[in-house]
């Protein structure tokens, strides 16, 4: 099996990857190929960023993003980055594909007033739902689309978000909850309260797996969804399966 | 994210100021850098 272009581009910037990866680079003739061609890529985008950021104060802009850390590793692990990081995440992540962090009261007191009724309370250990700033979220900022909010779910449990494509959605959980995200899917665990996801309209189609089961799949304008589904304006609450 | 790779900070740095895994930045990376040169190049294409 070769390496991912994550491995390369990791062996290619001196971060530290596994001897077992090094030495399969240079041994394949395949991957030493994907690690010429980002070296070439490098060598593009440095020069492109080189030609296009002249008038940019480079040097400032530095300092600020080393503040920025300096103060995010003075915080808790899981608090949620400054607004103008949110900001650039979101927009280079949007550019990748991947994710940024963001707020959504909205969905949150949504949930809040409909978590209560949203099925059986067979997870007694299930926890309340929390207020808008013990929330984080991870995911692009969502149009309008679909809401789906899973509660039940609690630390030992497994929340699995599989895309078609792009990471599209945004997934928010209290304070507390890791998120591990990888291609084209986020895992969750350590869970804190309820999870919700906002699935933007149009975005390819998702699946959302909770211990196992498939709570739903399919785009926020045709879907399936598990039988113990609660449909609410504008969203579907599930409770999670135990494991 | 490019940015601040080509600004030299380090995949650890950038991963704690995503808020994303370090195991992650090498793939969002690569395909930061697709994106990016693939624009380019249709720009010089155009051009």
């Amino acid at each position: 099996m070769h390496v991912d272009e994550g491995l390369l581009l990791a062996l290619r910037d001196g971060e530290t990857i596994p001897e077992s990866a090094d030495a399969h680079v240079e041994a394949c003739t395949v991957c030493s190929s994907g690690l010429e061609e980002a070296r070439a890529r490098a060598v593009l985008i440095r020069d492109t960023l080189d030609d296009e950021t002249e008038s940019v104060d480079l040097e400032a802009a530095r300092a600020a993003v080393r503040a920025r850390l300096d103060r995010s590793r003075a915080r808790p692990r899981f608090s949620v980055p400054g607004a103008s990081v949110r900001r650039a995440a979101g927009i280079l992540l949007v550019a990748a594909g991947a994710v940024s962090a963001l707020q959504s009261p909205p969905v949150r007191t949504w949930l809040s007033e409909r978590i209560g009724e949203s099925g059986p309370t067979d997870r007694s250990t299930a926890a309340a739902p929390r207020t808008a700033d013990e929330l984080q979220s991870v995911g692009i900022a969502a149009q309008p689309g679909l809401v789906i909010a899973l509660s039940g779910l609690e630390a030992g449990d497994q929340l699995a978000l599989v895309f078609e494509a792009r990471d599209e959605v945004e997934v928010s959980a209290a304070e507390g909850t890791r998120f591990a995200i990888a291609d084209a899917r986020i895992d969750a665990s350590d869970i804190v309260g309820p999870v919700i996801i906002r699935v933007p309209a149009g975005a390819p189609a998702l699946t959302i797996t909770a211990n196992g089961r498939i709570m739903f799949a399919g785009t926020d304008a045709e879907y399936d969804v598990d039988p113990s589904g609660v449909q609410a304006d504008g969203g579907w609450v599930f409770r999670a399966p135990a494991p | 994210m490019l940015l601040m790779r080509y600004s030299g900070f380090s995949y650890t740095e950038i991963a704690e100021a995503l808020g994303v895994a370090s195991s992650s930045v090498g793939t969002l990376l690569s395909r930061a850098e697709r994106r990016f040169a693939d624009a380019v190049t249709r720009e010089e294409v155009g051009a």
